[in-house]
């Protein structure tokens, strides 16, 4: 398996190994947190086939729409008065 | 082995993701769950990608080699020639099997018409796959199964005037698309039959025919 592949799983990794003992129980948090690392290792992965390259982008704007989506939660939470 | 990685990291991604979403504090494994998820999906179509864009790129190659045989008026059938009447392990497409080859010739006269000699996926395969042992079948099982990973499995009926050779899951690339190259030479296993069959019966060795059933091939040669 290629290099980039077993450097986004050992980050995550060491990323959740992180946040468990911080204690970390929400989900948004966690999630952010993979986002950062799949776009972080994203440039080393590519270039990717056609079909491939597709599919990787598609995983990263799905993460990204999540990310926003509870950025968007918590933003909203702070200006509601 | 390879090609169960990427399958096997989307099963295990799945179930330590669900477990990180089921049991609350361990939400964090939600981040290995889908690192394995996503790395799981790339490992499993990344190499038959690569390997879809270079078969394509390398088709040039025999689309030339077609060209050529269709210039030259050479029919479409090889016979496929030792290294030790050649030089190295070659196939000589000609009107008939053809008696001697001369060594480091590209195109040379038989009775029959114009012959051209060429090396084929069998020729590399020989490369790649260095001592072969003495039996055909041992030979195809350590050459193909083995050492290139084309196909699952290998039976050899021998026979006086020949060999039927049967594989079993074949996963070769089509290297030729529907040229003339493929009705000449054969497809990669055939070719690669017929090379280490010349090879070790150590004479001009031809494809009577070949059939594909699913994923099973069958290779007559002579």
């Amino acid at each position: 398996m290629r290099t980039p592949y077993m450097a986004l799983l050992a980050l995550s990794g060491v990323a959740a190994a992180f946040l468990v003992h911080l204690g970390v129980h929400t989900i948004d948090i966690v999630v952010s947190v993979y986002t950062l690392i799949y776009w972080a290792t994203a440039p080393f992965a590519r270039p990717l086939p056609k079909p491939v390259g597709n599919i990787h982008t598609a995983i990263g704007l799905v993460l990204l729409a999540a990310f926003s989506y509870f950025a968007a939660l918590r933003i909203a939470a702070l200006l509601r008065p | 082995m390879q090609s169960d990685i990427g399958p096997s990291l989307i099963v295990l991604g799945a179930a330590v993701s669900a477990l990180g979403l089921l049991q609350l504090n361990l939400a964090p494994l939600l981040a290995l769950g889908l690192a394995a998820v996503s790395a799981g999906l790339l490992a499993t179509w990344e190499p038959a990608a690569r390997e879809k864009v270079l078969a394509k790129l390398c088709e040039a190659g025999w689309e030339n080699t077609s060209a050529l045989l269709q210039a030259v008026g050479a029919p479409p059938k090889a016979y496929y020639i030792p290294s030790s009447a050649s030089g190295r392990p070659v196939a000589v497409v000609a009107g008939e099997r053809p008696e001697v080859v001369p060594r480091d010739a590209l195109i040379f006269k038989t009775k029959a018409g114009p012959a051209v000699v060429l090396a084929t996926p069998g020729t590399k395969a020989l490369e790649l796959c260095g001592e072969l042992p003495g039996d055909l079948a041992e030979a195809l099982r350590s050459c193909v199964v083995n050492t290139l990973g084309l196909a699952r499995s290998v039976s050899v009926a021998e026979r006086p005037d020949g060999a039927v050779v049967e594989y079993g899951g074949v996963a070769a690339p089509n290297l030729y698309g529907k040229f003339l190259a493929k009705s000449a030479l054969g497809s990669v296993l055939a070719s690669i039959t017929a090379a280490v069959a010349a090879e070790l019966w150590r004479r001009p060795v031809e494809i009577a025919d070949e059939r594909a059933e699913g994923r099973r091939l069958i290779v007559m040669v002579r």
